[in-house]
């Protein structure tokens, strides 16, 4: 009798393991993919914000923002380039 | 009634009642197991939703020219709204929608409807911590990719275009869809009771999605648009195009369409008559074979040249005109000679040699391999006519090609616009190498040719194409159009350049064609246009002069 009881308490004992680490797990995969759909979303934001930032910075905008200050293109006979010469 | 007979009562009740559960599980279990088996999964389970991911294509400095990001569609289930006024508050302010259009598609819709799509994460997040805050319900979001540009429409005519799937539909998408996309299927997922899925292994996902860089220049390619653009509007053109390769490696900095479409780009699948800009392979070809000799002359034939019964004419006034000076004054009675000289046979292995008449496997779906007909069918007419650009037809980047053959000392260059492919686990598929494809001219034959365009720009019909303190070599070309009927158009021209510069040590071959212009039928008006881009390309790369006019 005492035999049996025992293997029925280390059974449940088991059992009781057996379903807290079920419990965990499960908890564990939802914070997970919580935590997957956030980094996945801020992802997401920060390639849109480089791509706004990739927008600003285009061609286009920067022309029409000099052209509008008054700048101008100059003749390519004109510019001077500046070359770091290496001492060494 | 003795405890024996109590303890059979309360085994038979308990008896009964096992039966009872028995029968309902075995009921449930077998005769309604399709119903609660589809409910539990109901429960328990979801199906994510299927994806296409989709790689980025680049310039050759990494410049993003399209991408895919990460957006959402809002839309409105109207059965789940606690809070209409609410909502059409919070969908106004934070995604600027007019109330005017919910209030109408509120009427409309009988439950679900889209209020807005290709919404930015941005945005989405403003809408969400509203919705949180005040605690309104009926708003449903869903995932979804947009292909974004942030360059608009630069270099639009070669990226082309994908679907609402994220797939290629036109131009390199389409060329090198494989590539850039992934699907991600839709897959089946436990679901925990507030409905969020919970992470499994079997979602994790292997990226195989490749960037693709091309060898344009994002800024080289602007530019050229743009004064395209400037000069297509101006003289009212059909279509215009530009094409700039690099003279040494062969890689194309820019070639634009103008109007652009979504996976046309002209400077690759265009096919025309090149006109007199051909005049100089037919001259290098001579020149090359020993035929004719720099300082040769040729009578003019009082402008007046029967071909076997056919008369050329000319429009100029000197009765002989040495090699240069055909070229400069863009002679067809010279061209003529030159090529007739040289023979069908030789002319012909040239231009193959010349890369004409077959593709140059630049990199882009759907290039023309332009024209070019067996010699042994040619008459003597067609040779003459050849060695002035009819009877031929190619494509921008085969005569640019073979313009950078006198640029880069008699090479011909395997022309390149795809750079390599990226792959996420860090492979490098290197496409573009500066790949020598054949000698086609001796070295000599290729500097007297530039010698001869530089006198084109210095004293001929090339002029416009100056640049003040560099040295520019280059041809100009007109050419009369085939009408429906088959007969060249008098009102109907193609006017263009070819050329390079700086003329002392070549960096870029530059051809600019106008087709159809309503107002300017000469070449000397592409010879502007080329001026145009070949300072902007001085100036960006801060070429130093080479020329002594400064």
């Amino acid at each position: 009798m005492k035999k049996l009881l025992s293997l029925i308490l280390a059974l449940g004992l088991l059992f009781f393991i057996l379903s807290t680490i079920r419990i965990q797990k499960e908890k564990s995969g939802q914070r997970i993919a919580v935590l997957m759909e956030d980094i996945a979303f801020k992802e997401a934001r920060n390639q849109y914000i480089s791509y706004q930032v990739g927008i600003y910075t285009g061609p286009q905008v920067v022309i029409d923002k000099a052209l509008a200050q008054g700048l101008v293109f100059t003749e390519p006979s004109k510019v001077i380039v500046l070359e770091v010469k290496n001492e060494h | 009634m003795n405890t024996k007979q109590r303890i059979q009562l309360c085994g038979i009740i308990a008896l009964g009642f096992s039966l009872i559960i028995f029968i309902r599980l075995f009921f449930i279990q077998t005769i309604q197991h399709k119903e609660f088996s589809a409910k539990a999964q109901k429960r328990v389970y979801t199906q994510t939703k299927a994806d296409t991911l989709r790689g980025q294509i680049l310039d050759r400095n990494g410049v993003v020219l399209a991408k895919s990001l990460r957006t959402y569609a809002v839309a409105v289930s109207k059965k789940n709204v606690n809070n209409k006024e609410a909502l059409f508050k919070a969908l106004t302010q934070t995604l600027e929608v007019p109330k005017d259009k919910l209030n109408k598609l509120w009427r409309e819709k009988k439950n679900f409807f889209y209020v807005k799509k290709k919404v930015s994460p941005i945005d989405y997040e403003k809408l969400e911590e509203v919705l949180n805050s005040q605690k309104i319900t009926g708003v449903e979001l869903e995932r979804e990719y947009t292909r974004l540009y942030p360059y608009e429409d630069i270099a639009k005519d070669m990226i082309g275009a994908t679907n609402s799937k994220n797939r290629g539909l036109s131009g390199l998408e389409l060329m090198f869809d494989k590539e850039l996309s992934q699907e991600a299927p839709s897959q089946k997922v436990k679901r925990s009771r507030w409905g969020g899925i919970i992470y499994d292994k079997s979602l994790e996902r292997e990226l195989s999605i490749a960037d693709i860089y091309l060898t344009i220049d994002s800024l080289a390619q602007y530019q050229v648009e743009s004064i395209l653009k400037k000069y297509g509007q101006k003289y009212k053109v059909k279509n215009a195009i530009a094409i700039v390769q690099e003279a040494k490696t062969g890689y194309i900095l820019a070639a634009a369409s103008y109007p652009s479409v979504d996976g046309h780009a002209l400077p690759f699948q265009f096919t025309y008559e090149p006109g007199s800009t051909f005049k100089t392979i037919g001259a290098a070809s001579a020149l090359d074979a020993g035929t004719i000799q720099p300082n040769n002359i040729f009578s003019m034939e009082n402008n007046k040249w029967n071909v076997n019964g056919i008369i050329i004419k000319d429009h100029q006034e000197k009765p002989w005109l040495t090699v240069s000076e055909i070229l400069e004054v863009s002679s067809n009675i010279g061209a003529g000679k030159i090529t007739l000289e040289l023979g069908a046979k030789s002319l012909y292995s040239y231009f193959k040699k010349f890369g004409f008449g077959v593709k140059t496997n630049v990199g882009f779906l759907g290039e023309s391999a332009g024209i070019l007909r067996e010699y042994s069918t040619w008459k003597p007419i067609d040779t003459a006519k050849a060695g002035y650009g009819y009877t031929v037809s190619v494509s921008p980047v085969q005569l640019v090609s073979a313009y950078s053959v006198f640029a880069n000392g008699g090479t011909l260059m395997q022309a390149h616009l795809i750079d390599k492919i990226t792959y996420p686990d860090g492979r490098v598929e290197q496409i573009a190498k500066p790949n020598a494809i054949r000698r086609v001219v001796k070295k000599e034959t290729a500097a007297q040719v530039s010698k001869w365009l530089e006198n084109v720009v210095n004293k001929g019909t090339g002029k416009p194409a100056k640049v003040k303190g560099y040295r520019i070599a280059g041809k100009t070309g007109t050419t009369e159009k085939f009408n429906a009927s088959g007969k060249y158009e008098k009102s109907a021209h193609i006017a263009s350049f070819c050329g390079f510069a700086p003329a002392s040590e070549p960096e870029w071959t530059i051809l600019v064609i106008l087709d159809e212009p309503e107002k300017a039928l000469f070449g000397s008006t592409s010879a502007k246009i080329f001026s145009e881009i070949v300072s902007y390309l001085l100036t960006m790369k801060g070429i130093q002069p080479d020329g002594e006019d400064l």
